[in-house]
């Protein structure tokens, strides 16, 4: 099969078949350079083309992001710049909201094997929206109302992402900041919920309660054995045996409270301890943030001042577009209306044939059948008219015939 | 195609008497107590069905424009390959069958499946599943040669020869083919089948002509490239090409 080339009229026979329209290009091209030819022929992959006359492959992937056609925009210098700058703000945007959520992911403890995925696809997700917003700004609309509205809803959507995307960010930059303040609220509940614990309190009111019983058991039983009170007899007797007893069970009772008490402050302890250990989420963080720029006002505007920032990269491409946007039509944008006028006419002229073609072929249009009667007519009235002609003729030339005989 | 198909049969199958049994206390009540990882692979079975239901209509929906214009250029491709054949004088139009055949399957198990043929008329059917090394087809995508049979003599001198004869023959020489499976191709005549290479040199399946004539001619030979050529031009059919009900199958 080497070095075979498809012959004009197989390609011609396909177009008539009704091969597509880029199915007969390809055919044609092979055709004409021979390019077709088994195994030993080079390998052409038709989805990645070889940079030509200085373009290189990365304004080619720019302008893609910029949402414009590379053909067209490579045209003019001052047009392939523009718009590769605004391709490389998608870039930046996109990348910068892939970070955005790796940081948040890693942060709320998502495992990196799932949270690199995750920031990839958002990275994806953000690059199609700032492609297809900075397309719709690109375009200009014949009514001005229309760019407006727009424009305007672009703005919208690329600021609340932005803002979506820009919170992480400052998270990260004010990380030492809130983590102080998060050591600082934990402890501060720590401590709180060891004293504010209600079983914690009724325990320690009966240890005290215990304590007293029992220090009176005591008294009581000491005196009895000196002969201070009680019988007023000094020495062992059946009332200090009895007061003895009395004093035991007291001691017991503040003994088996106590240990009660030590055991719930123990789990008082645990507890306080695990709601310090516990995972920092991302609105712990925001609180956190919201706490510091409370007590700090340089803080607060230091934020203010990085948010803002964050939220302009992020809406870049979207300005860039306002910025660099100026009166009259730029040579792409001239290029691109005769481009599209010339898609639309083209479809509307195929229609027009499909239309046409399937009026013909259809045997039940009464329109075609009277086209094809009134032809018929005609038809019958010119031969008609010819025969009549020809009769003349001939009877003309019989009678000139006849005169010169005659 | 089938393993795929077997596979959702049998695990339909047996998660809904799963399901079912379980539901209705089948064989009794305390049975699907302790078989509760049975249950919930029955259930998780019926959701992956229904999931791959949905998903392939889905994907067909998705996939019905270009599933289309592969049509539209394969039918224009196999009518330009009759056209030209019978410009060629081979035979007369109506009699010219033309089939594209594409390799499916994992490389130590190839068929070559029928993507699509045209004939105008009624004809010997060349069958719609080959495989490498059989019939002219099979070997066509082998040696990776054109290759051009005057099946009618070929026929003519096996049958004389009885099947021990067929039998005794080499595999090559019979092209894979049974007695029983040549006896079936009594009615074709002329049969021609060319490798089909993709643009990137790879084999991707086979076309073929069959005429009640000699396609032996190096002119006949070409308008078979043509063919193939135009046919590994348009790529690897549409994944829902296989399901699609406007397809032709032999």
């Amino acid at each position: 099969m080497s070095g075979h080339v498809v012959s004009s009229s197989f390609v011609d026979d396909v177009a008539r078949f009704g091969g597509t329209a880029s199915q007969i290009n390809r055919l044609r091209a092979s055709s004409s350079t021979g390019t077709h030819g088994g195994p030993e022929a080079p390998p052409r992959d038709r989805r990645v083309q070889r940079a030509r006359d200085g373009r290189k492959a990365s304004d080619r992937f720019l302008l893609w992001l910029a949402g414009v056609n590379y053909d067209l925009a490579s045209r003019s210098y001052v047009d392939r710049t523009r718009h590769a700058t605004i391709g490389f703000a998608v870039l930046t945007t996109a990348l910068m909201a892939g970070s955005s959520l790796l940081l948040v992911l890693t942060s709320a403890g998502v495992d990196t094997v799932l949270a690199v995925p995750a920031a990839v696809m958002w990275t994806v997700l953000i690059t199609t929206l700032e492609r297809a917003l900075v397309a719709s700004a690109t375009r200009r609309f014949d009514s001005f109302r229309r760019a407006m509205a727009t424009t305007l809803v672009g703005f919208a959507i690329a600021a609340l992402v932005a803002t979506a995307v820009a919170q992480p960010l400052m998270l990260r930059v004010f990380q030492p900041e809130i983590e102080q303040q998060i050591r600082a609220t934990r402890l501060q509940e720590a401590q709180s919920f060891r004293s504010d614990t209600p079983a914690l309190q009724q325990l320690q009111a009966r240890v005290e309660e215990a304590r007293q019983a029992m220090l009176k058991a005591q008294q009581l039983y000491q005196c009895e054995l000196d002969g201070t009170c009680g019988t007023w007899v000094p020495g062992h007797g059946q009332a200090t045996s009895l007061r003895r007893f009395e004093y035991d069970r007291a001691r017991a009772e503040y003994d088996r409270v106590g240990e009660q008490y030590e055991a719930a402050f123990s789990q008082a302890e645990q507890d306080a301890a695990a709601l310090s250990h516990r995972p920092v989420g991302l609105l712990e963080q925001l609180r956190a943030l919201n706490e510091v720029a409370r007590q700090e006002p340089t803080v607060a505007t230091a934020s203010m001042i990085v948010t803002g920032m964050f939220i302009v990269v992020e809406m870049l491409p979207l300005l860039l577009v306002a910025l660099m946007r100026r009166r009259g039509a730029t040579l792409y944008e001239k290029l691109l209306a005769i481009q599209e006028r010339s898609a639309q006419d083209e479809y509307e002229l195929d229609a027009i044939h499909r239309a046409g073609a399937r009026r013909l072929a259809d045997d039940t249009d009464p329109q075609v059948d009277d086209v094809l009667r009134r032809f018929e007519e005609q038809r019958d009235e010119i031969s008609q008219l010819t025969r009549a002609t020809l009769a003349t003729v001939v009877q003309l030339a019989e009678e000139r015939a006849a005169r010169r005989t005659g | 195609m089938l393993l795929p198909r077997l596979t959702k049969v049998l695990v339909g199958a047996v998660s809904v008497a799963v399901a079912t049994m379980a539901q209705l206390n089948l064989p009794n009540s305390g049975f699907w107590g302790q078989h509760r990882a049975e249950q919930y692979l029955a259930v998780g079975g019926l959701v992956a069905m229904a999931v791959a239901e949905v998903l392939g209509s889905v994907v067909d929906h998705v996939q019905m424009p270009r599933v289309r214009q592969f049509e539209q250029e394969l039918r224009a491709v196999l009518s330009a390959g009759i056209s030209q054949l019978a410009v060629s004088s081979v035979a007369d139009w109506r009699d010219i069958g033309v089939s594209a055949y594409h390799a499916r399957g994992v490389p130590w198990l190839r068929r070559l499946v029928l993507v699509d043929s045209l004939r105008l008329c009624s004809g010997p059917k060349l069958g719609s599943r080959w495989r490498p090394g059989r019939g002219v087809i099979g070997t066509a995508y082998e040696q990776e040669d054109l290759l051009a049979v005057d099946w009618e003599s070929y026929f003519k001198s096996a049958e004389s020869g009885g099947p021990n004869s067929w039998r005794a023959r080499s595999d090559l020489d019979r092209f894979g083919l049974s007695w029983g499976e040549l006896m079936r191709t009594k009615a074709l005549v002329g049969v021609a089948a060319c490798p089909v290479w993709s643009e990137g040199g790879k084999l991707t399946g086979v076309v073929c002509v069959e005429a009640p004539a000699d396609l032996s001619a190096a002119g006949v030979g070409a308008i078979i490239r043509d063919i193939a050529i135009a046919v590994g031009d348009l790529g690897t059919p549409p994944a829902s090409w296989w399901n699609y009900v406007g397809r032709r199958v032999a």
